[in-house]
C-alpha cells in the first residue's frame, strides 16, 4: 500500500470513527495528559494497522480491536490507571474539551466503566456498542463462553449500580 | 434501570461528539513545538556550522600567514622553499569552500526565519508554518545539499592540510591527505545514516499535521 493510500485511509477512519477513538480514551485515560498520550498511541497505532486491513471485518471492529489493544497494552505500561485511582473530575484535557451538553448519565457510565478492570472495560465497551458475544471474543482473543460469563457479571453491576445511584437521585 | 436503557444512554454518544478540538490551545502547543524544533534546529545544526566554518577560515589564514612571511622574512632553512601561485590558489579555494559551505546556509536560515518568526493568528496559519518547518527542516537532509555540504568541508580540509605539511617543508603531503580523506568519508557516512533516521522521525508529524490541515479545510467546506 502507498503512503499517499494508508494516509488517505486513516483520515477517513480517523474522520468517520472518531468518537470510537474518544470512548476508549475515556475509559483508560484519566487526566487530560494522558488522554492525549493515549489518543496519539491509539491513532499511530491505528495509522500503522492500515495496510494489514484485508476488509474481513468491519472497519469498526478492526478500529475496536487496535485501539482497545493499545489500550491495555498502554494501561498495563502506566500501572498508575490500573485501579482507576485518579479522577477525570474537574480535569480537563488540554486540546479536547468535553461538549458542554455532555449528558451526566455518560459520565456516570464512564466512571462505572473505569473502576472496572482492562479486559472488563474492553467488554463493557463492546456490549455498549452492540458488538456480539463472537466478535469480542475474537477481539480480545478469549472463548465465547468466557465473554458471556463476564458479561453477564458486567451487566449486573452496572444494573445493581444504576439502581442503587438512581435511588440516590443520580 | 434495565441495561438496555443505559445502552439507549450511550448511544446518544453517537449523535453528538463528547469532545471537541480546543483550537486556541491547540494552537499555542503547536507554535510552542515550532519554536522548540526551530531552537533545536538552530543548536544542532546551524550553531556548529557557524563555529567550524570561521574557526577554519581562521585557521586557513592562519597557516596562510605563516607560510607567507616564511617565504619572504625568515630565513630558509634547507628543506624550506617559498609559496607557489598553486600554493595561494589552494589556500583561496579551501577559503572559498569554507564561506561557500556556510554563507548559502546562512541566507537560507535568515529567509526562512522571516516566515517563521510570527505568532500565527490562526490555526491554519500555524498548522502551514509547522509544515514548513518540518519541509526545511527535511531539505537541509536532502541528499544534494549533504553531497554538495560534505564536498565543500573535504576540499576545505585536504586543502589546509596538504598547506601545513607544505608548511613543515613536505612538498607533497600525500600521508596527512590519506590520512584525512578515509575521516571525512567516515563522517559523510555517518551523517547520512543519521539523517535517513531523522528524516523519518520527522515524517510522522508532517503527516500529523497534513491531516489536521485536511480536517481543517473539510470543517470549512462542510460549514459553507
Amino acid at each position: 500500500m502507498q503512503d499517499d493510500d494508508q494516509q488517505r485511509l486513516f483520515d477517513q477512519w480517523l474522520k468517520s470513527h472518531q468518537g470510537l477513538f474518544f470512548k476508549v480514551v475515556r475509559a483508560y485515560a484519566f487526566t487530560a495528559q494522558d488522554q492525549e498520550d493515549l489518543f496519539q498511541e491509539i491513532s499511530t497505532q491505528v495509522w500503522r494497522s492500515v495496510p494489514g486491513f484485508r476488509g474481513d471485518a468491519a472497519v469498526t471492529t478492526w478500529i475496536y480491536r487496535v485501539a482497545l489493544n493499545t489500550a491495555i497494552a498502554w494501561t498495563q505500561k502506566e500501572r498508575r490507571h490500573r485501579d482507576g485511582k485518579q479522577s477525570l473530575d474537574g480535569v480537563e484535557p488540554a486540546f479536547l474539551q468535553a461538549s458542554p451538553a455532555a449528558d451526566p448519565r455518560i459520565e456516570w457510565l464512564y466512571d462505572q466503566i473505569r473502576q472496572l478492570n482492562e479486559i472488563d472495560r474492553s467488554l463493557t465497551l463492546l456490549l455498549l456498542d452492540g458488538f456480539s458475544y463472537k466478535e469480542m471474543a475474537a477481539m480480545l482473543g478469549i472463548t465465547e463462553n468466557y465473554v458471556g460469563v463476564k458479561i453477564n457479571r458486567i451487566k449486573a453491576h452496572l444494573t445493581g449500580k444504576s439502581r442503587e445511584e438512581i435511588g440516590n437521585g443520580v | 434501570m434495565e441495561f438496555e436503557n443505559l445502552q439507549a444512554i450511550w448511544d446518544t454518544q453517537n449523535d453528538k461528539p463528547v469532545f471537541a478540538m480546543q483550537d486556541a490551545r491547540l494552537l499555542v502547543a503547536l507554535y510552542q513545538q515550532r519554536e522548540h524544533q526551530r531552537r533545536r534546529l538552530f543548536k544542532q545544526h546551524f550553531m556548529p556550522m557557524y563555529i567550524v566554518a570561521p574557526i577554519g577560515l581562521v585557521g586557513v589564514g592562519f597557516v596562510f600567514l605563516a607560510f607567507f612571511m616564511k617565504s619572504i622574512y625568515i630565513k630558509k632553512i634547507a628543506r624550506d622553499f617559498p609559496m607557489s601561485a598553486w600554493d595561494y590558489a589552494a589556500f583561496a579555494v579551501a577559503a572559498g569552500a569554507l564561506v561557500a559551505m556556510v554563507v548559502p546556509m546562512y541566507i537560507e536560515r535568515k529567509r526562512h526565519e522571516r516566515t517563521q518568526q510570527v505568532f500565527a493568528p490562526s490555526l491554519r496559519e500555524e498548522l502551514d508554518r509547522g509544515m514548513a518547518q518540518l519541509d526545511f527542516e527535511v531539505g537541509l537532509h536532502s541528499t544534494s545539499r549533504m553531497a554538495r555540504f560534505y564536498g565543500l568541508f573535504t576540499i576545505a580540509v585536504v586543502l589546509f592540510v596538504w598547506e601545513v605539511g607544505r608548511l613543515n617543508g613536505n612538498p607533497t603531503s600525500w600521508g596527512l591527505v590519506w590520512m584525512t580523506v578515509p575521516s571525512m568519508i567516515a563522517a559523510s557516512w555517518a551523517s547520512f545514516a543519521a539523517k535517513k533516521a531523522m528524516v523519518e522521525k520527522l515524517l510522522p508529524r508532517k503527516r500529523a499535521l497534513e491531516s489536521m490541515r485536511a480536517a481543517l479545510e473539510e470543517d470549512v467546506v462542510a460549514r459553507s
